[in-house]
């Protein structure tokens, strides 16, 4: 992405304009990210507001990135577990976990048929088997766009590995799907329109 | 170009990116629709594909803007600290990057009211009021359509690349710039039109408005930015809030129907909301106090626009404020005032009236826009104590004589 490129470099010469784009433009999707570690939204701002002071305090020493939401929702993550280690030291926060809670849209779904209903909580019971590393990688890759490379270096995972957690997960939901031929579910008003 | 995606199982479609963006973003329909004609025996595959990436679909938990902004402040006073030659982010600033997201010069300022809001208002848009001529359909990419008919219709789809005018001729254009491009659809008094908006919002354009929009929504919200009046209906999506910006306020939503009306000429705007909930801001006051203004079904928010206050009146007909979508205008007890300015606009005609007309005596009743304007204001004399004449685009309204018995 060359639009980055050139905003970062204007950013890291000082350029206010610069900066509230990167804000505006990111900070929704770094709160959703974020919330998913931890549910404390005062929390979560803190971090994001530190992410942004750091890269202030860095200005022109920053490296060069073609890809700004990406160096955010690393930093963003590196800063939350920073600051949770920080706590657990001082005796704070100690029986907490801090897994990705990611909960999904179908769970909140109302079906009409009754077919419908069986293969929404067959859908369902296949998404609550998955595991908080396999919940983060999916919200990656489908919810962010994001590609392996940029996940795996979120993730710290190896590419394989990676691509694993993501085919087992679909490997589950499409069984629950086989399972259930003859339903058609029409997931989410967006998508309605594309009856196939 | 598609050949390789013959021999794809489910789980290839699911990894593939095209695919991805297909599903979660709705690029690309007409060849993903087109390759599912012509190889119908990957219609289940593609199918179960889709099921399993929109399953994935997450259920966000969404800050507030007034979270964002106490957090911008904090980051924008440090980084003031940080360059104490700080500049003040101006509109020329701002233009550099639009030019780079390659918007259009206007839609540029429409982004600069978005990323500055704090800083700038709804005016550097240059939303004007319209007044004469044909509706207007400008695209994202600087075209511009024009529309003869009294009544148009537009359809966006899911993609934002396709529009069908008049549910008949399709125009195919791939949206400039992605979810940042922006389309606006320009209604001239005298004229009305219905649009359906990519994410399947349909929006009724009164007679005298302006609505710039995506072509296809990206983002975190779905913004649109309105001068004139529009009735909303909108289509619910929890992590996507429809916000309608107007020059001195802004609702937040996330499935309702409602009526919005904010002519520059006027003193007043108002909200009516005829179901779900909707959400009044200030645009000012955003970041600072931050006060709002929520609405139930059957309510009505008017906000003045000389002093930013804004009362709400309950249990409302808002059948009143509404019936103009479906052709007709209804009266309860409104000022003759009031109704000659709608009058006007619908008709696309000037009122002159005499100094003896009581324009603010209260009217009710009921008046069928198909008519014509004579008819309809052969009605309306009936009700008021007027008379009127028309000459080309002008109504010469007199008080009745009252009759004097002879002595």
């Amino acid at each position: 992405m060359k639009n980055d490129l050139k905003i970062w470099e204007d950013f890291k010469n000082g350029d206010k304009a610069a900066l509230s784009f990167i804000y505006f433009e990111y900070f929704h999707s770094m709160y959703q990210y974020g919330i998913k570690f931890n549910g404390d939204p005062e929390f979560v701002k803190d971090c994001i507001q530190e992410v942004f002071f750091n890269m202030i305090r860095s200005g022109s020493r920053l490296g060069s990135t073609d890809n700004i939401r990406f160096y955010l929702f690393r930093s963003l993550k590196n800063e939350i577990f920073k600051e949770l280690e920080k706590q657990r030291k001082v005796g704070l926060a100690v029986n907490e976990t801090h897994e990705f809670q990611l909960s999904f849209l179908i769970e909140e779904q109302s079906f009409e048929t009754e077919k419908d209903v069986e293969k929404g909580k067959a859908l369902i019971h296949a998404l609550s088997t998955l595991s908080p590393r396999q919940r983060e990688i999916i919200y990656l890759k489908y919810e962010c766009g994001m590609n392996y490379g940029q996940i795996c270096e979120i993730m710290d995972l190896k590419n394989d590995s990676a691509r694993k957690l993501v085919f087992r997960a679909v490997q589950s939901l499409k069984t629950a799907i086989e399972d259930h031929k003859n339903a058609y579910l029409f997931l989410f008003s967006l998508f309605q329109k594309h009856v196939l | 170009m598609r050949k390789k995606y013959n021999i794809y199982s489910v789980e290839d479609f699911t990894q593939d990116r095209r695919f991805i963006n297909w599903v979660t973003k709705g690029a690309r329909g007409p060849e993903w629709e087109d390759f599912i004609r012509q190889n119908p025996e990957k219609r289940e595959d593609i199918r179960t594909a889709r099921e399993i990436i929109e399953s994935f679909r997450a259920n966000e938990q969404t800050a507030s803007d007034k979270e964002m902004y106490s957090v911008w402040k904090e980051i924008e006073r440090f980084h003031s600290l940080h360059h104490s030659a700080a500049r003040k982010p101006d509109l020329r600033m701002f233009l550099r990057y639009a030019a780079v997201f390659a918007f259009a010069l206007m839609i540029g300022t429409t982004a600069t009211y978005y990323y500055f809001r704090n800083n700038q208002n709804f005016a550097d848009f240059n939303l004007s009021q319209p007044n004469t001529g044909d509706t207007k359909l400008i695209l994202s990419d600087g075209e511009e359509v024009l529309l003869k008919q009294k009544e148009t219709d537009l359809q966006f789809n899911a993609g934002g690349d396709q529009i069908k005018i008049n549910k008949d001729s399709v125009i195919h254009r791939q949206s400039e710039g992605g979810g940042k491009a922006f389309a606006q659809v320009i209604v001239p008094y005298g004229r009305i039109s219905n649009v359906t908006l990519s994410d399947g919002t349909k929006v009724w354009l009164n007679a005298g408005s302006h609505l710039v929009f995506s072509q296809k929504f990206e983002g975190n919200r779905r913004q649109v930015f309105l001068t004139g009046e529009a009735y909303f209906d909108v289509v619910k999506d929890r992590n996507k809030p429809f916000v309608v910006n107007t020059k001195e306020i802004h609702v937040t939503v996330l499935g309702t129907k409602f009526n919005l009306r904010d002519h520059a000429s006027d003193d007043q705007l108002d909200v009516v909301l005829v179901e779900g909930k909707v959400r009044l801001e200030e645009n000012d006051k955003l970041g600072l106090f931050g006060d709002e203004t929520t609405l139930k079904p059957a309510q009505r928010a008017v906000f003045t626009k000389k002093d930013g206050k804004i009362t709400v009146e309950s249990d409302i007909d808002s059948q009143y404020y509404t019936s103009w979508k479906d052709g007709s205008l209804s009266f309860d007890r409104e000022s003759i005032l009031n109704v000659f300015s709608q009058l006007a606009r619908y008709y696309n005609v000037r009122f002159v009236t005499e100094s003896g007309v009581e324009l603010h005596k209260k009217i009710s009743g009921k008046l069928d826009l198909k008519d014509s304007l004579d008819d309809v204001m052969k009605v309306v004399s009936d009700a008021a104590p007027v008379n009127y004449r028309i000459e080309n685009d002008k109504v010469y309204v007199t008080g009745k004589m009252m009759y004097l018995p002879m002595q």
